[in-house]
């Protein structure tokens, strides 16, 4: 709830370190060995980490970790904004929440929004299968995410291999499941193949549907 | 040249190698005195004062005073040893430190100051620093404290093993498990 992030905002932030130099004049919290930062239920962990309190602004290196409820970000280093409720991870950034994982040079994870977004070379794993795309925009909490530039979805599990400009994933319902293509959408689904303007796969029920200009070529079964 | 001529010559050419000799034989040192110090003899303090005040101060202006109940000088060792003491450490902006300890000592040629027990100092912007030793060294005009310290200004507590700080405590280096908490309620974390 709004007020509840507010507070957590204004909560107090620990630093940890072996060795912490402050400049009160600045505001500048400099920690070097061992580092974490806590503030409420998020814990950022490092081997370096500059934090200003006055802007409330922190920069985290050495093998980054952010952990906060049942999300969890990694990185080789993350810049923390407004009171380490927007995290900016860089350099093989990996956010998990849940059974869904994303990927990408650079992660922007904004925690109260549960929203994240990776501007480029992005990767979504989830139960359903991997989502490769230019960019990609999370919503963590709805299960939901939207892949736009080069999308390739494979899912060994469904035996599907799509292709898209942008393709929008639907994870909850659990068990309705479903990825809409649209744009040059391909599916080809055990040896059948659907293109078309927009196409929406069922996940859980392997039903395919296209709309617009569609065609479909189905593959006999020896 | 007359034969005399060479027996003068050849007198002061000896005169002159057993010269050389004598002084550039090894010689061993005489032996040390034996160390009556080391003896396990407390060096006596020549000085005591009670109630009085010692000031440093450079180019008439007031570095630091200790006032103290008790103030013993050994003037053999250049130290002064003080008892309860409560001093006053100006800053180039014009704050200052208060400080209270069980005892310090100074060294009256580098003027650090070495401090214990109880040790506190406020500083004028209300910044408390508390820690069990501490010093000051006159030379970097900095303070460092050990043994676990702890330094609140405003909503921020600083806690860990050492701690070294400017004169104003503008300015710390913790180390040793340092710990920084700041922001929040004013009491968070005390």
């Amino acid at each position: 709830a709004p007020a509840a992030q507010g507070e957590a905002k204004n909560s107090p932030v620990e630093m940890v370190a072996d060795t912490i130099e402050y400049d009160s004049v600045n505001g500048i919290m400099t920690a070097a060995g061992n580092v974490t930062i806590t503030q409420e239920k998020s814990i950022i962990t490092g081997t370096r980490a500059e934090y200003n309190v006055k802007t409330k602004e922190g920069y985290i290196t050495g093998g980054v970790k952010a952990v906060k409820d049942d999300a969890t970000l990694i990185a080789a280093e993350v810049r923390s904004y407004d009171s380490n409720t927007r995290l900016v991870a860089a350099g093989d950034a990996v956010l998990t929440k849940g059974e869904n994982r994303v990927y990408g040079p650079q992660v922007d994870y904004y925690i109260d929004r549960q929203y994240a977004i990776v501007p480029s070379n992005a990767r979504l794993e989830t139960t359903d299968g991997i989502m490769t795309t230019d960019k990609l925009e999370a919503y963590l909490n709805e299960d939901r995410a939207v892949g736009t530039g080069h999308v390739h979805i494979v899912s060994e599990a469904r035996q599907l291999d799509a292709t898209a400009d942008e393709a929008v994933y639907y994870g909850q319902p659990k068990g309705d499941s479903k990825i809409v293509l649209s744009g040059n959408a391909r599916a080809i689904q055990e040896g059948n193949t659907l293109t078309g303007k927009t196409v929406t796969i069922r996940l859980d029920n392997k039903v395919v549907d296209a709309q617009g200009r569609s065609r479909l070529v189905v593959t006999p079964k020896k | 040249m007359h034969k005399t001529a060479y027996i003068a010559i050849a007198c002061g050419l000896i005169f002159l190698v057993g010269g050389l000799y004598y002084f550039l034989k090894e010689e061993p040192l005489p032996p040390a005195p034996p160390d009556s110090q080391a003896a396990g003899k407390q060096s006596i303090p020549n000085l005591t004062f009670s109630g009085s005040t010692i000031v440093e101060e450079k180019d008439g202006k007031r570095i630091w005073e200790l006032s103290a109940e008790i103030i013993e000088a050994d003037t053999s060792q250049n130290i002064a040893t003080l008892k309860n003491i409560k001093g006053v450490f100006y800053q180039e902006k014009g704050g200052k430190i208060d400080i209270v300890a069980k005892e310090a000592v100074l060294d009256t040629k580098t003027k650090d100051i070495s401090l214990q027990g109880d040790i506190q100092a406020t500083a004028s912007d209300g910044a408390v620093f508390t820690a069990p030793q501490a010093k000051w060294s006159d030379k970097n005009k900095v303070f460092s404290g050990t043994g676990g310290i702890k330094l609140i200004r405003g909503d921020t507590i600083i806690t860990g093993d050492t701690i070294e700080t400017d004169a104003s405590m503008e300015k710390v280096k913790v180390q040793g498990n340092a710990r920084v908490l700041t922001g929040g309620t004013p009491n968070a974390g005390r």
